[in-house]
C-alpha cells in the first residue's frame, strides 16, 4: 500500500495547478470565498464555467465524445482537489454532476444529442423537481401527477427545494404516472423546460438570508413524451441511480473540507480583536487538531472509495459512511470558525449575493461565517438526511457476514 | 497509490485470522490469562512457524523484511481475539529498536526473535514523563570497558517474560536534553536489574523495574548510540500504529456480537434490533469503525516514512481510534444490557483493551497536542490532501 502519485500524475497535477492559479479570475475566486448558500450563486459560476469549456476541461468525468477528458480516476480526483485548493467555485452542479450521469446511463442517443452539449456549453444550466411538501426523506411519497395525452405527458403538482430554479432553463423531474402497487413503482422521469406555460416559482429565504431553493408549482404543464427519461415506472430506479452519484460526489473532503479549514486557519491569522488567553488557545488548537484529523481521516475514505476497497469493510455502504460524516465535519468545521472570530462573527449584512456588498474582502470573509454556518446545516439534510444514511449502513451491516 | 492488499497480505489476513479463530476463541483465552505465565509457549511457537515473529526483521538478520502494513494485518487479526502473547513488545517495540539502532553482533536477537527463542521488552516509561518528552532520569555512566546503570522504570509490558529488556538511559547531558541518550540491552537475570511484575487492566502483564548494575558489556549500548531518542520516537509510533491496528480488529468483532446479540434478544415483544433507536446505534459504530480503519491504513502507510507526515498520521490514529473504539466498546456494553458487565461475556473484555490502549503511548490529549503543535509551526498545511506530493513531501 502507499499513497505515492506517479511522476505523471504529479507532472499532471502541477499542469493543472498552474492552468487553475493563470485561469482564474480574482474576481471570481473573492466571490466563491464569500459564497453562503451551498450551491456557487450563477454569477460566479457562469464566467468559470465559460472559462473552463474554452479549455476543454469543463466535464472532466464525462466520456471523450460528449466532451470529457478522458481523465482516469485518480487524475478526475487531483482535478477536484486543485479545484477547491485554488478557491474557485464549482460549475453547473445539477446539470454537470446528476443531470449528465443519468443522461449517459438512461437516456436515448437522441437524447444525449439534443441535451448534453448544451449542458457542456453552460447554455442549459439545470435544476431538480424531486421533493414535495408531502415528500422528502420519503421520496417514494410523491404525488405530482403526469397523465399522458397524446404525445404529451400533463403534469399537476408541486415541487418543493428546487436549488437555482431562478436561474434554471430545464428541470429534471419525477412524478406519478400510476398509484398501483408500491409506492416506488409508478415514478418516471421528465425533462422540463423551466418556460413551459403553467410553470410557476415562489423562492424561499433561508436562514442564511440566501434565496437559494424555490417552491416549483406545475400546474397543466405539457412536457413532450420523447423528454421522458427510460420508460414509464423507471423513475425509482433512475432516483436511485441520480442520489447514490449524488452521495458520491458529495464528500470531496480532499478539496471541498480542506478548502472550509484553509479558511478557518487564515481567520485565525487575521484575529486581533478576539485573542483568547493561554487556557483558551490551547483548547482552540485542541479543536482545531481534532478537525483537521476529522479531514485527513475523511479523505482516507474517498481515497479508499476511488480504489475501491472501501465497501470490502462497508458492506456496500461506503459511500453513505462519506455522505455522513464529511456533512457533519463540514458543519464541525463551520461552528469552530464562529468560535475562531469571536463576538464580532454576530455582524450581519442582508444583501446576498454577499460579494456585492460594497466592503473589503476580509471583511466579506468574516460577514460570510456566521450564515455559512447556519446555512450548513443543510448539509446533513439534504442528499439523504443523516438519519436516512444511519438506516442505509445499517442495513447493510446485517446484510454482512 | 494502491490502497488495495497485496496478493500475499491476503493470503497472510486469512491465514491469520484463520489460525487464531481456530485456537484463540474467548474460552481459550481466559485460560491463558489464568495460567502462570498469562500466555500460551506452544502458540508462541506456532507463530513463530508461521513467520509472524520473523515478518518486519530484515532478510539479511533472517527475517521476513515485510512492511508495517504487513504488520497491521497480524496486528488486526491478534486484537480481534485479544492475543495476550507479547507481540507488541517483542516484535513490534523489541525487535522494531534493536533494527533501527543496533549493529554488528548485537543484531543476532532478531533471528533469536524472528525463531522464538527469544521475548523481549521496552522499559521506556519512566513515572510522571509525559508521552513524547525528551526526560529521561535513568543514568548510565562509563565504568571502565563497560557501562553501570542506575534508575527506575514503570509499566514496562511483557517485561516479565523478556530475555532481554531494552533500557534508555541518559549517558549525557541535563535530564530533559534531546540529545545523550542511550539504549541497552539488559538480559535477564543481570545482577542489579529487578523487575515487580503485576497485571494490568486488561489481563496482560507488565513490570516496574529497579535498576542498580554495573559491569554492563561495552557491547550493551545499541549501535553504539548516544542519540537514540529519534529512534525511540520512531519505534514508539510504529507501536502506535499497530495497537490502532489490534483495537480496530477487536472493533469489527465487538459490532458483530452486538449486532447478533441485538438480533436474538427480544423486549417488549420483538428483537432488539427491530427498534430504530438500536438500528442507528449499530449504524454509527458501524461508522466510526470504518473510520477508525481508515485512520489505522493511513498510520500503517506512513509508519515507515518522512517525520512529519509520519506524526501527522500516528497521532491522528491514536485520536481516531480512541475515541472510536471507546463508542464502540461503551455502546456494546450497554446494548448487551447487564450482561455486558459479566465476565462470560467478552465485551467486558475487549472494553478493558480500550482501555489500556487510550492510556498507553500517548492518550488523546497528548496526541492532539503533537498534532496541534505541527499546525501551529506550519509544519501540516491543512490544504495538503494525503497523496505524496513528490517534491513538497
Amino acid at each position: 500500500m502507499n499513497l505515492d502519485l506517479t511522476a505523471e500524475e504529479l507532472a499532471f497535477r502541477d499542469r493543472i495547478r498552474t492552468f487553475i492559479e493563470a485561469a482564474l479570475p480574482e474576481q471570481i475566486r473573492n466571490g466563491a470565498a464569500v459564497n453562503v448558500a451551498s450551491a456557487f450563486e450563477y454569477d460566479i459560476s457562469h464566467p468559470w464555467h465559460e472559462i473552463l469549456r474554452d479549455a476543454g476541461m469543463a466535464a472532466p468525468g464525462w466520456p471523450v465524445e460528449f466532451g470529457g477528458t478522458g481523465w482516469n480516476d485518480v487524475e478526475q480526483y487531483l482535478w477536484r482537489m486543485e479545484h477547491w485548493r485554488a478557491g474557485a467555485p464549482v460549475i453547473s452542479q445539477l446539470g454537470m454532476r446528476l443531470v449528465a450521469p443519468t443522461l449517459l446511463h438512461f437516456g436515448t442517443p437522441e437524447q444525449k444529442a439534443r441535451f448534453l452539449p448544451r449542458i457542456l456549453s453552460g447554455e442549459d444550466y439545470w435544476c431538480q423537481g424531486f421533493s414535495e411538501p408531502g415528500a422528502g426523506s420519503d421520496l417514494a411519497a410523491l404525488s405530482c401527477a403526469a397523465v399522458r395525452d397524446g404525445d404529451e405527458y400533463v403534469v399537476n403538482g408541486t415541487k418543493l427545494w428546487q436549488t437555482h430554479a431562478h436561474f434554471a432553463d430545464w428541470m429534471i423531474l419525477l412524478v406519478r404516472t400510476s398509484s398501483a402497487g408500491k409506492p416506488q413503482q409508478g415514478i418516471t422521469c421528465l425533462l422540463v423546460d423551466m418556460r413551459s406555460p403553467g410553470l410557476s416559482i415562489k423562492p424561499i429565504r433561508t436562514i442564511g438570508g440566501d434565496i437559494e431553493v424555490n417552491e416549483v408549482f406545475l400546474d397543466d404543464v405539457r412536457v413532450p413524451a420523447d423528454q421522458m427519461i427510460g420508460a414509464e415506472g423507471d423513475g425509482w430506479s433512475i432516483a436511485k441511480h441520480l442520489l447514490s452519484v449524488e452521495r458520491a460526489s458529495s464528500g470531496n473532503a480532499g478539496g471541498r473540507l480542506r478548502s472550509n479549514m484553509a479558511s478557518l486557519m487564515r481567520m485565525l491569522d487575521r484575529r486581533e480583536n478576539h485573542v483568547p488567553d493561554a487556557f483558551g488557545e490551547r483548547t482552540l488548537m485542541a479543536k482545531i487538531a481534532r478537525r483537521a484529523i476529522d479531514v485527513d481521516i475523511v479523505e482516507m475514505l474517498e481515497l479508499q472509495l476511488l480504489q475501491s476497497t472501501l465497501d470490502d469493510h462497508a458492506g456496500g455502504a461506503g459511500a453513505s459512511v462519506i455522505k455522513l460524516r464529511s456533512s457533519i465535519v463540514e458543519q464541525e468545521i463551520n461552528e469552530l470558525s464562529l468560535e475562531v472570530v469571536g463576538p464580532e462573527v454576530v455582524r450581519w449584512n442582508d444583501h446576498r449575493p454577499l460579494h456585492e456588498v460594497d466592503a473589503g474582502q476580509e471583511e466579506l470573509e468574516r460577514l460570510a461565517i456566521a450564515p455559512q454556518y447556519l446555512n450548513g446545516r443543510v448539509r446533513t439534510i439534504f442528499g439523504g438526511a443523516t438519519e436516512v444514511q444511519l438506516g442505509i449502513i445499517e442495513k447493510a451491516l446485517q446484510a454482512s457476514l | 497509490m494502491d490502497l488495495k492488499y497485496s496478493s500475499e497480505q491476503d493470503l497472510l489476513r486469512d491465514s491469520a485470522f484463520g489460525y487464531l479463530s481456530s485456537v484463540y476463541d474467548y474460552h481459550a483465552r481466559c485460560r491463558i490469562v489464568a495460567g502462570k505465565e498469562a500466555i500460551d509457549r506452544s502458540i508462541w511457537a506456532k507463530f513463530a512457524e508461521l513467520g509472524w515473529l520473523a515478518l518486519p526483521i530484515p532478510e539479511e538478520d533472517e527475517g521476513i523484511g515485510g512492511d508495517a502494513v504487513d504488520l497491521s494485518v497480524v496486528m488486526e487479526a491478534l486484537g480481534s481475539r485479544l492475543v495476550v502473547e507479547p507481540f507488541l513488545p517483542t516484535v513490534v517495540l523489541g525487535a522494531g529498536l534493536i533494527d533501527l539502532l543496533a549493529t554488528g553482533e548485537q543484531r543476532a536477537i532478531l533471528a533469536e526473535v524472528a525463531q522464538g527463542t527469544a521475548m523481549l521488552a521496552l522499559a521506556h516509561q519512566e513515572r510522571g514523563v509525559p508521552f513524547g518528552s525528551p526526560r529521561v532520569e535513568t543514568r548510565a555512566e562509563r565504568s571502565g570497558e563497560g557501562w553501570s546503570i542506575r534508575g527506575a522504570k514503570i509499566l514496562a509490558i511483557g517485561a516479565g517474560l523478556a530475555d532481554h529488556v531494552l533500557v534508555p538511559a541518559r549517558i549525557s547531558g541535563a535530564i530533559d536534553d534531546a540529545e545523550g541518550v542511550g539504549v541497552f540491552v539488559v538480559s535477564r537475570g543481570t545482577p542489579g536489574l529487578e523487575l515487580t511484575e503485576y497485571p494490568i487492566a486488561d489481563g496482560r502483564r507488565a513490570a516496574d523495574l529497579s535498576i542498580d548494575i554495573a559491569g554492563l558489556s561495552d557491547s550493551a549500548l545499541l549501535g553504539g548510540c548516544e542519540n537514540a531518542l529519534p529512534a525511540l520516537e520512531q519505534v514508539i509510533d510504529k507501536a502506535i500504529a499497530a495497537s490502532c491496528a489490534y483495537v480496530v480488529g477487536g472493533l469489527d468483532m465487538l459490532i458483530r456480537l452486538t449486532r447478533d446479540y441485538t438480533a436474538g434478544r427480544s423486549q417488549f415483544g420483538k428483537p432488539l434490533g427491530r427498534f430504530q433507536v438500536v438500528q442507528h446505534r449499530l449504524a454509527e459504530m458501524q461508522v466510526k469503525r470504518i473510520e477508525a480503519r481508515a485512520a489505522m491504513q493511513l498510520a500503517a502507510i506512513r509508519c515507515d516514512g518522512p517525520r512529519i507526515e509520519r506524526i501527522r498520521a500516528i497521532s491522528a490514529a491514536k485520536v481516531k481510534v480512541s475515541e472510536a473504539a471507546r463508542y464502540i466498546a461503551h455502546q456494546a456494553v450497554q446494548l448487551h444490557g447487564g450482561m455486558g458487565l459479566t465476565e462470560e461475556l467478552s465485551v467486558g473484555t475487549y472494553l478493558k483493551h480500550v482501555l489500556t490502549f487510550e492510556r498507553l503511548l500517548g492518550d488523546t490529549d497528548d496526541h492532539l497536542r503533537r498534532y496541534a503543535q505541527l499546525l501551529a509551526d506550519g509544519r501540516i498545511d491543512v490544504r495538503r490532501g494525503l497523496v505524496n506530493e513528490g517534491a513538497e513531501a
